[in-house]
C-alpha cells in the first residue's frame, strides 16, 4: 500500500462506533432468535416425522402380519370327513401291522374299531 | 485472538467478538471509505453497511491470509454500488478518451504525492476530485487492481478507466501546484 494512504486508518467517532455496535447487536440477537425458532420448528418436525415413521412401521410389521394369518391358515391342508373315511382302511392296515409286531396291547378294541 | 477466530465467534452470535474485530479494523474501513466517498457522512454510511455485511457474512466466511484485503474488497464494492446508485460513476467518461493512450503507472502518481509534505492537503485535494475520478484513483492506488479489474467492477470500459485515472492524476497535479 502506498505511503500516501497510511492516513487511511482514521479514528471513528464514538457515535458511529455506537451506531455500528447497535446495528450488529440487533442483527445478532434477531438471528439468534430466528435460529432458536428454526431449531424449535426442526424439533417438532423431527417429532412429527418420527411419529409418522413409527406409525408406518407399526402398520407394516404389526397390523399386516396378523391379517396375513388367515391366508397362512388356509394353506394348512384341511381334512374333510370323506378324507377321514377314505383313510380308514389304511389305518386298519397300520393297526394290523402294529398287532403283528405286538406293539399294541388292546388289539380287540382297535381291531373292532370302525369309523363312525 | 486472530481475525479468523473472531469471525468464527461472530458466526455463532458472539457480540463481544464483533466489538473486538470492529475496534481492530474500523479505522481502516472508515479511512478507505472516507477516501473513496470523499466526505465523512457518506463514509460513515459505507462503514456501517460494511460492518453489517461482515456480521451477516460471518457464517459463510472462509479464512483468508489477507483479512484486511477481504474487508477492503467489501468497502470498495459497497462504495461502487453507492456511486452507481448516485449515477456519478459514468459521468464524463466519454471525454479525453484519446488521453487513455498515455501510459500511467502508480509510481507516477506517487511521485506527485510524495512531493507534497502536507498529507492533510493531499487528502483534501483528493477529496475534491470528481467522485468517479476519486474512487478510481483511490481503489487503484490502495488495492492491487488492474485497469481490467476496475473496469469490470465499475461496469466501465478499460479505456474509460484509463481516461478517468489519467484525468484524476492531471487534476491532482494541477491543484497541488496551484495550492503552493
Amino acid at each position: 500500500m502506498s505511503d500516501w494512504l497510511k492516513i487511511n486508518s482514521e479514528e471513528v467517532s464514538r457515535e458511529h462506533r455506537q451506531k455500528v455496535f447497535d446495528g450488529a447487536a440487533l442483527f445478532l440477537k434477531e438471528n439468534a432468535l430466528a435460529n432458536n425458532e428454526a431449531s424449535g420448528r426442526r424439533f417438532w418436525l423431527k417429532g412429527l416425522v418420527a411419529g409418522v415413521a413409527a406409525a408406518v412401521v407399526a402398520v407394516v410389521y404389526v397390523v399386516r402380519p396378523s391379517k396375513k394369518e388367515e391366508p397362512v391358515a388356509e394353506k394348512t391342508p384341511s381334512v374333510s370327513g370323506e378324507d377321514f373315511l377314505g383313510a380308514a382302511p389304511l389305518l386298519q392296515m397300520d393297526i394290523d401291522l402294529l398287532a403283528d409286531l405286538d406293539m399294541i396291547e388292546d388289539l380287540e378294541v382297535l381291531k373292532n374299531w370302525e369309523p363312525s | 485472538m486472530t481475525d479468523d477466530e473472531l469471525m468464527k465467534k461472530i458466526a455463532v452470535g458472539n457480540n463481544r467478538a464483533f466489538q473486538l474485530l470492529f475496534d481492530r479494523h474500523s479505522g481502516k474501513v472508515y479511512g478507505y471509505a472516507r477516501r473513496l466517498m470523499g466526505d465523512q457522512q457518506r463514509a460513515e454510511d459505507i462503514s456501517q453497511e460494511v460492518w453489517m455485511k461482515i456480521v451477516k457474512m460471518a457464517p459463510q466466511y472462509q479464512p483468508t491470509a489477507h483479512f484486511i484485503a477481504w474487508i477492503f474488497t467489501i468497502v470498495r464494492n459497497t462504495s461502487f454500488n453507492h456511486l452507481r446508485n448516485l449515477k456519478n460513476l459514468r459521468e464524463d467518461t466519454s471525454e479525453d478518451l484519446l488521453e487513455s493512450d498515455f501510459k500511467m503507472d502508480k509510481s507516477s502518481v506517487e511521485e506527485i504525492l510524495v512531493k507534497e509534505d502536507d498529507a492533510k492537503k493531499v487528502r483534501q485535494k483528493i477529496e475534491e476530485l470528481p467522485s468517479n475520478q476519486r474512487i478510481l484513483l483511490t481503489a487503484w492506488m490502495t488495492e492491487d487492481l488492474s485497469y481490467e479489474d476496475l473496469a469490470r467492477e465499475m461496469d466501465l470500459s478499460v479505456s474509460a478507466v484509463k481516461s478517468l485515472l489519467f484525468r484524476a492524476k492531471r487534476t491532482l497535479e494541477k491543484s497541488l501546484k496551484d495550492a503552493v
